[in-house]
């Protein structure tokens, strides 16, 4: 006589036997029957099943798998911190303190909270995959990050004011993303960026505190709905080489103080609402190759005779 | 020799590298001293499942001691040698009596070795599938299974 049955074993053993599924396969089980759904929803359960799906596995497996992907985006914590923990000491094991997540196998997914468990990484690079919805608070937490870039995605939502927090950004991408609202007061902490690239997204202002970065070359900003003045604080970053504010809604006059930034070479204010007198005082932007005013209501003074700017580079 | 007895008192006497294999007779072995031999009651196993245990204890008396983990090699369930599957053609009700003995017994590798087994059975099987195979009843009601089935929507392929 035997009345033993896989759902009257004891929980340990129902742990045993289930943990050498992997996770997916364990979770789609729990229809069972009310017993094995008991066992199966614990956390021990989840840190059993994962610690053992994950056990021996290295870069190759990890990095555009799908399993893995899923467990760190779609599944809750903990699966998803044991997930994120494995890679960073997988990948520290190699050394690689970059982290390229460009062969994303999910489509529509968005980065999870867990994505604050990547604390290794100084660069974080998901770029042209399929990852959607707004970015956690989590992702801000990343203080070691040098490069963040998740450009080329479908991600909405605002950017929000704890990426201030990110003090040691020097690239800053979240281009051609379906980003909106306004562009915190917050950038202006980012003391170390040397690249904001924020162009192609529908953000909609541009906060004075922009004037703080000194360390700033490209201000990629064209094709979005920021509108307003140009912030005269503009004239301060002064290692600016890309100024690129096309296709905008900016209106009013173009700020004197933009004469003062001494390293531009490339600027692109087309297509936007500006208005009125270019500034005489351009004539001091020596290092200028480029400047696209065209598709604004701006004039030349036309009284202006010495002026030696060469007014080729400059389309009007 | 060791001297064990099972829950129907059949007794079986056994060399202690045998006996040693099971983490709970070595360590009353221990507790109670070489001198004594009494027979070590084993309350919780039939004679007929202990037979299949002492077959597979002897199967690996002179396998070498276990490695120390290693980190970087890959567990999985397909990972069972050759003489252990044959030993597992049982019928599920001594596979789990099994597995329950050497859980009890403190063997790690049968127990192991029970529960891939189990696992491989499971493996690549619908719910519905696996609850004909080991006779799982479903209690849940149809309202229950579609509450846990959308709870688990989002790890679904699609």
């Amino acid at each position: 006589m035997n009345s033993n049955t896989l759902p009257t074993l004891p929980t340990e053993l129902i742990f045993s036997i289930f943990s050498w599924l992997s996770p997916i396969e364990a979770l789609k089980l729990r229809t069972l029957c009310k017993r094995i759904q008991t066992c199966l929803k614990t956390s021990h359960f989840a840190l059993l099943v994962t610690a053992r799906f994950l056990h021996g596995t290295d870069t190759d497996f990890l990095i555009s798998n799908k399993s893995f992907d899923q467990l760190f985006f779609k599944f809750p914590e903990p699966y998803s911190r044991l997930a994120a923990e494995h890679l960073c000491v997988v990948m520290a094991r190699h050394s690689y303190i970059q982290l390229r997540w460009d062969d994303l196998t999910l489509a529509n997914v968005a980065l999870p909270p867990a994505v604050k468990y990547l604390t290794y990484f100084w660069y974080l690079q998901i770029s042209k995959t399929e990852l959607t919805g707004c970015l956690p608070v989590e992702l801000f937490g990343l203080v070691k990050l040098k490069v963040l870039d998740l450009s080329d995605n479908k991600i909405t939502g605002p950017l929000p004011n704890e990426v201030g927090q990110l003090v040691n950004l020097e690239c800053l991408c979240l281009r051609r993303n379906q980003m909106n609202g306004p562009i915190p007061e917050s950038i202006g902490e980012l003391k170390q960026l040397v690249q904001l690239v924020l162009n192609d997204n529908e953000f909609t202002t541009l906060p004075q505190s922009i004037g703080e970065l000194s360390k700033l070359e490209a201000l990629h900003l064209s094709c979005n709905n920021i509108g307003g003045r140009l912030p005269s604080t503009l004239g301060r970053l002064q290692s600016l080489v890309f100024l690129l504010l096309n296709n905008n809604l900016f209106e009013g006059e173009i700020p004197v103080e933009i004469a003062r930034l001494e390293s531009l070479r490339f600027g692109d204010f087309s297509s936007n609402k500006l208005s009125g007198l270019i500034p005489n005082e351009f004539v001091d932007l020596i290092q200028l190759e480029a400047l696209d005013l065209r598709g604004n209501s701006l004039w030349r003074d036309p009284t202006l005779t010495n002026v030696d700017i060469d007014w080729r580079h400059v389309l009007l | 020799m060791v001297k064990i007895t099972s829950s129907d008192n059949q007794e079986f006497t056994i060399s202690k590298e045998i006996a040693n294999q099971s983490v709970l007779i070595k360590n009353m072995l221990e507790d109670v001293g070489e001198s004594d031999d009494q027979p070590i009651p084993l309350p919780n196993v039939s004679g007929a499942i202990l037979q299949k245990v002492i077959e597979y204890a002897t199967m690996h008396k002179d396998d070498p001691p276990p490695a120390p983990e290693d980190e970087t090699k890959l567990k999985t369930s397909e990972d069972i040698e050759e003489r252990d599957k044959e030993f597992m053609q049982l019928d599920q009700g001594t596979m789990f009596e099994i597995i329950l003995a050497a859980n009890y017994l403190d063997m790690k590798n049968l127990l192991d070795l029970g529960c891939k087994t189990v696992a491989n059975m499971i493996k690549g099987k619908s719910v519905e599938e696996v609850r004909k195979l080991f006779n799982i009843v479903n209690d849940f009601t149809p309202e229950e299974e579609e509450q846990i089935r959308k709870e688990n929507e989002w790890c679904e392929d699609r």
